[in-house]
């Protein structure tokens, strides 16, 4: 089994299987394109304590099947290991995310996306925005029109 | 009083769930704090209170490390350690307080897709359309591209706005389902003309009032592609309109039509359909139904064909119309029709030679045929993968082996009420047949 170097963001090594780095298309790529080579791999977008995060993931989920099939992707079930792994500060959510977009791990987004999104479903959009820190940058007049506009949906 | 309590206030702004657990959990390790107050979970500011009772000294002790509270770098540093929140402000003031503020997170737009793109509960995405400038703009679309219109103030209030606003709304709409009983003639020719991009309509249940207005629909909605019609009420010139204008109209399905005069299909010919699923009316004009069934022929792009509740001499003329050399339906891969009765082995085993690609077939109460159908489908079709036929007394499990040695694809073999076959293997999936295959005892799957 070969093993394959990742460098982190902040200059840290990981030695990991090939199998395993692997189920990053992007690594997977540049490892074909590339071939054999002895040289760590640098990843600038990703930190250590994220990417270690990724390869615990990564390394767990080492043998699964590769899911094609939108609706099963879709879906907001989320498997007991996924949820202990994402138990972890948003900031990190958002960092896994976001390592996992870069480094092109499709599953891993999703579990991701699909975290984000439970805690999205069913808030209104002021609860949204203070669960995840965002501004309203709306004018009071465009938030009205909005909410005119939108009416309609709205669950009553 | 002097230096014997000292205290290190944590004042968050607008403090998210996870910092202030954060600094919960730090809590633990920081030995020389006590009395840690987190303050009142409801208010937007928050006070965390570290106070010290025994020391004198300016310094706390904690693992190791010393805290220095004339220190403000120390300080910062101890509050930007305990935070673990790269983002956030710390501000130390004069009396030692120190005051977080978490920065506003900007979202990269692809995030904010992907993210949306699991939420796609309506309510959730109203509720995301007002968060902010950017998730409204990712949120927006994907509300009005599908709406669901549930009740009768909604109802109007989704009329005002698609009549209302600019930029006009309903150009974003491409899937529209009417199950709300309240539409009618009124409602519906007031929305059709800002369906411009309309692609899937879906018109069902109690929805019945529509019958003048229909007709004018195709006119504005030339992208239609796929168009589901409970249509008992719905005149034939409707269908003239369909295939006058929507010339992507690839899915067609009718629930409760009585018959299309050939009028109406000549016209429906302009249109590259490929799904077409008729669910009869009882149809008291035999001669009319049965020129309906002659004209489908020509439908030459056909994949999918289901017909339901139709008369049993027209389940056989479906069949029928074809002929070794020209099959009608040269891409046909799923086949339907519940009404087999008349339908014989030299017509099941002619349509199967020229439908090499069927994949799906399920034929209810296809009692005429034998075993020797089934061999004709276990040669002529190898990638049939799933086979339904019901209420059948003759076929036996001869017939079911070969099919079961010939055709690998099958994932799905269901018969029903056939008085022959064992029961064991009247409803098989796939693994069941695969152990039936290798000569097992298939599962029952019941």
């Amino acid at each position: 089994m070969s093993n394959v170097r990742l460098l982190s963001s902040d200059n840290e090594e990981f030695v990991v299987q090939k199998e395993v780095a692997e189920r990053s298309v992007l690594i997977k790529n540049m490892l074909e394109d590339v071939g054999e080579t002895d040289s760590a791999i640098p990843l600038p977008n990703v930190t250590a304590k994220v990417l270690k995060k990724v390869i615990e993931w990564c390394d767990h989920h080492s043998s699964d099947p590769v899911t094609t099939d939108e609706t099963e992707r879709r879906t907001t079930d989320i498997d007991e290991w996924d949820q202990k792994f994402m138990e972890v500060d948003q900031e990190t959510l958002f960092d896994i995310i976001l390592a996992a977009n870069y480094l092109d791990i499709k599953p891993l987004l999703d579990v991701g996306c699909k975290t984000v999104a439970n805690m999205i479903k069913g808030k209104t959009a002021e609860e949204i925005r203070k669960i995840f820190n965002i501004v309203n940058d709306f004018t009071p007049e465009e938030e009205a029109q909005i909410r005119k506009e939108n009416e309609w949906a709205e669950d009553r | 009083m002097g230096r014997s309590k000292r205290q290190v206030k944590l004042k968050l702004m607008n403090p998210t769930a996870t910092t202030s657990e954060q600094l919960d959990s730090h809590y633990d390790i920081k030995d020389g704090l006590t009395n840690l107050d987190i303050g009142n979970h409801d208010r937007t500011e928050k006070e965390i209170i570290y106070s010290n009772h025994e020391s004198n000294s300016t310094d706390i002790n904690y693992n190791n490390f010393q805290l220095n509270f004339a220190d403000k770098n120390h300080l910062k540093r101890y509050a930007r350690d305990i935070t673990d929140y790269t983002a956030t402000e710390i501000e130390i003031k004069h009396n030692g307080v120190i005051v977080l503020t978490p920065h506003f997170r900007q979202f990269p737009s692809e995030l904010v897709t992907l993210i949306v793109s699991h939420c796609l509960e309506q309510r959730d995405l109203w509720a995301l359309s007002l968060v902010s400038k950017q998730f409204y703009t990712i949120a927006n679309p994907l509300l009005w591209c599908a709406p669901k219109i549930q009740h009768s103030v909604a109802l109007d209030k989704f009329l005002y706005s698609v009549a209302t606003f600019q930029p006009p709304m309903g150009f974003i709409i491409r899937k529209m389902n009417f199950s709300c009983p309240q539409w009618n003639d009124v409602h519906f020719s007031l929305l059709i003309p800002h369906l411009r991009h309309l692609e899937e309509l879906n018109i069902n249940g109690s929805v019945l009032n529509v019958k003048e207005s229909f007709r004018h629909l195709p006119r504005h909605c030339p992208n239609l592609t796929s168009v589901d019609l409970e249509c008992s009420t719905i005149s034939s010139a409707a269908y003239t309109e369909l295939g006058l204008h929507c010339h992507h109209l690839c899915q067609l399905t009718l629930r409760f039509v009585p018959y299309l005069s050939s009028d109406s299909l000549k016209f429906l010919l302009n249109c590259p359909l490929q799904k077409l699923t008729f669910i009869f009316n009882y149809c008291h004009e035999q001669k009319k139904c049965e020129d309906m069934m002659r004209g489908l022929w020509q439908f030459t792009l056909l994949t999918h064909l289901v017909m339901k509740n139709m008369n049993a001499l027209h389940g056989r003329l479906v069949m029928q119309q074809n002929s070794e050399i020209h099959p009608p339906w040269p891409r046909l891969s799923l086949l339907h029709i519940d009404s087999c009765d008349k339908i014989t082995d030299s017509d099941l085993t002619s349509f199967a030679n020229s439908h090499p690609h069927l994949m799906e077939l399920r034929l209810g109460r296809a009692d005429l045929i034998t075993d020797s159908s089934l061999f004709a489908i276990a040669s002529a079709l190898p990638c049939l993968t799933t086979l339904y036929l019901n209420c059948n007394t003759t076929i036996s499990e001869n017939g079911i082996l070969k099919l079961i040695e010939k055709c690998l694809q099958l994932t799905s073999l269901t018969l029903m009420h056939c008085t022959r076959i064992p029961w064991k293997v009247t409803q098989l999936d796939h693994e069941a047949i695969e152990s039936y295959r290798n000569g097992g005892i298939p599962m029952i799957n019941h």
